[in-house]
């Protein structure tokens, strides 16, 4: 069934993205009972079942959050920096794109190990708002975000140099479904 | 000239009693004291985990000279009392240990050694054996007290402190102040920020990060009675409690940006007391609930100012150093961890200094490492800090007034921070 599915999803996707080409090109659309059989399987969808190829929506969500980019920031900055623009702008697009834009963002702020005081959080907690602000300008609807910041409680390197405090100090985009 | 001398005297009276002054402590005016092992009929281990611990607290008290080491003297001996005289010891504290249906009970002597009097003598029991540092504790107040040195009745209080496991998670612990004693009271998930609730220490805040929001939640230690408080986007933190324990100066951040917000419990409204675009955290009563000192990086680095309570302008507290990130206060006189550019390896350093409100002095407290996270107690002589070198962490403790320092390491897992 689910086979079934994803061909007749990416079927119809064909169908629909001839619908936008010339007309002759219509006019080699599939056989009238592929056709049929797309239609079968998108009229049968129930909800919270997965429409995109993907068994689960958390399988989807693993599957965009994995060409997600984390924003990475300067010793006590928040703002973006000049080369992290570019990962804002891709992570607009992923997340504007058809597989994403059902769901909601939150950003997690974070921070090195050289604090571990209130201001610390408060710094990821700016850190995540100036990537939410840049993603709401970058088209990324606002409503769909939420900020949170775990200080220096995440480190994803525990290594004491340089290059591990600047892989520490960065804001993730992490998904879930809308109805959480 | 009698005018001159009565000037000279009030300053020197005004300087001793202010902190910021340092004052290395005569030691050859502290009296002399030793602690016998006086128990036959207890397990040995925790005999001499209590013993260290007492001799620790006397040493700790800064109030005593003491040997290093305990001796061994029956509890009713005698002899041995003009041989330590001699040796210039003038008081023994004697320690009968003991074990009966399940309560760990300690009888504790005092001798004068200069004339073999008894001063006196007292019998402490705990149910729990577990918790024996506390009644090690409860035995060096009292030593104290007797001598008439300045309390140390913070030493049975109890600690509070959120420890980091792993990446992602933290478990909340209550402790004594040397790490000797502790339990974990809320475990599984992100638990950080513990704030006790009251003076007695029956109740307290912490922030957990296990819903969607992160939640201030209030525990009651000795029920287990769990009750959410508020929750808010970005972060949640309470920073402080009212002197009644009715209102709390919570961190939050209800549109995204870490302000200061003044919680009533009864209500349960909230008024934002500051509105600086950038960050406002770390709120903290003075002045008996009418003003908070708070940290702000309103000038483009964190440091160190106050604001009444019912609003008005902001007044800058700090004037030295240029990343002050952390603060604890107690009537005139503020603590605060400052960053001072970095060691020889790389490291930041964080040092601890005292200012008084009243005066421009300024006294370092530490000089390595990174020391943060200050915290008065109840009183201006004794503040607890975190220290962290590389991975490890301690709880460290200053005696203001004495010029000391201590630190208690934590074996596993790593401070994030403190309350007591």
């Amino acid at each position: 069934m689910k086979r079934d599915l994803l061909i007749g999803t990416l079927l119809l996707s064909a169908l629909l993205a001839g619908c936008a080409q010339k007309a002759p090109e219509v006019e080699t659309a599939p056989p009238q009972p592929q056709v049929k059989a797309v239609d079968t399987g998108v009229n049968t969808m129930q909800e919270g079942q997965e429409s995109v190829g993907y068994a689960t929506v958390d399988d989807r969500i693993a599957a965009i959050s994995k060409e997600l980019q984390s924003i990475y920031f300067d010793t006590d900055k928040y703002n973006i920096r000049p080369s992290e623009e570019e990962k804002i702008q891709s992570d607009a697009v992923i997340l504007n794109g058809d597989l994403a834009k059902d769901l909601n963002i939150k950003i997690e702020g974070n921070c090195d190990e050289w604090g571990t005081d209130e201001y610390n959080y408060a710094l990821g907690l700016k850190r995540a708002k100036s990537v939410k602000d840049a993603l709401n300008i970058s088209g990324v609807e606002e409503s769909r975000m939420t900020v949170v910041s775990y200080g220096e409680s995440k480190p994803v390197c525990t290594e004491h140099n340089p290059d591990c405090w600047q892989e520490n100090r960065r804001a993730d985009i992490k998904l879930f479904p809308a109805n959480l | 000239m009698r005018i001159l001398l009565l000037i000279f005297i009030l300053g020197y009276e005004l300087f001793a009693f202010d902190s910021t002054i340092e004052i290395v402590k005569q030691i050859e005016k502290a009296p002399k004291i030793v602690v016998a092992d006086a128990s036959t009929m207890v397990d040995q281990r925790l005999n001499r985990k209590f013993l260290k611990l007492l001799v620790g607290d006397l040493k700790v008290s800064a109030h005593f000279d003491i040997e290093k080491e305990y001796i061994k003297m029956g509890y009713e001996d005698e002899s041995g009392y003009s041989a330590l005289a001699n040796e210039g010891k003038e008081l023994l504290a004697k320690v009968k240990l003991e074990e009966q249906a399940g309560k760990l009970l300690a009888s504790v002597k005092l001798i004068n050694l200069k004339n073999g009097m008894t001063l006196y003598e007292k019998f402490y029991s705990i149910t729990r054996p577990k918790r024996y540092p506390f009644l090690a504790h409860n035995a060096a107040i009292d030593i104290n007290k007797y001598v008439g040195a300045p309390s140390i009745a913070w030493m049975r209080k109890y600690i509070l402190f959120a420890k980091y496991t792993a990446s992602g998670k933290a478990n909340i612990v209550v402790s004594d102040y040397t790490l000797s004693f502790q339990k974990t009271v809320v475990r599984g998930g992100l638990n950080v920020f513990p704030k006790w609730a009251d003076e007695k220490q029956t109740s307290f805040y912490y922030t957990s990060y296990n819903g969607y929001l992160p939640t201030l939640y209030k525990v009651n230690i000795f029920t287990g009675a769990k009750r959410k408080i508020a929750s808010s986007p970005g972060m949640i933190v309470c920073s402080d409690v009212s002197e009644d324990g009715r209102k709390l100066l919570l961190t939050m951040a209800p549109s995204d940006q870490p302000d200061i917000y003044l919680y009533d419990l009864a209500s349960g409204t909230k008024k934002r007391l500051t509105r600086y675009g950038g960050i406002d955290v770390g709120g903290q009563f003075v002045d008996h609930d009418k003003r908070f000192v708070f940290i702000s990086e309103r000038l483009g680095y964190p440091n160190v100012f106050s604001k009444p309570i019912s609003g008005g302008s902001v007044e800058q507290m700090i004037y030295h150093g240029r990343n002050n990130s952390s603060c604890t206060s107690f009537g005139k006189y503020i603590v605060y961890s400052s960053r001072e550019g970095k060691s020889a390896l790389g490291d930041y350093i964080f040092n601890l200094y005292l200012i008084s409100t009243q005066t421009d002095f300024i006294r370092k407290l530490t000089t390595n490492g990174k020391n943060m996270f200050p915290r008065f107690g109840e009183d201006a002589d004794t503040v607890l800090f975190i220290k962290y070198v590389g991975n490890e962490s301690s709880l460290g403790v200053l005696r203001l007034n004495e010029n000391r320092s201590f630190l208690f390491p934590l074996r596993v897992g790593k401070i994030q921070s403190i309350d007591w």
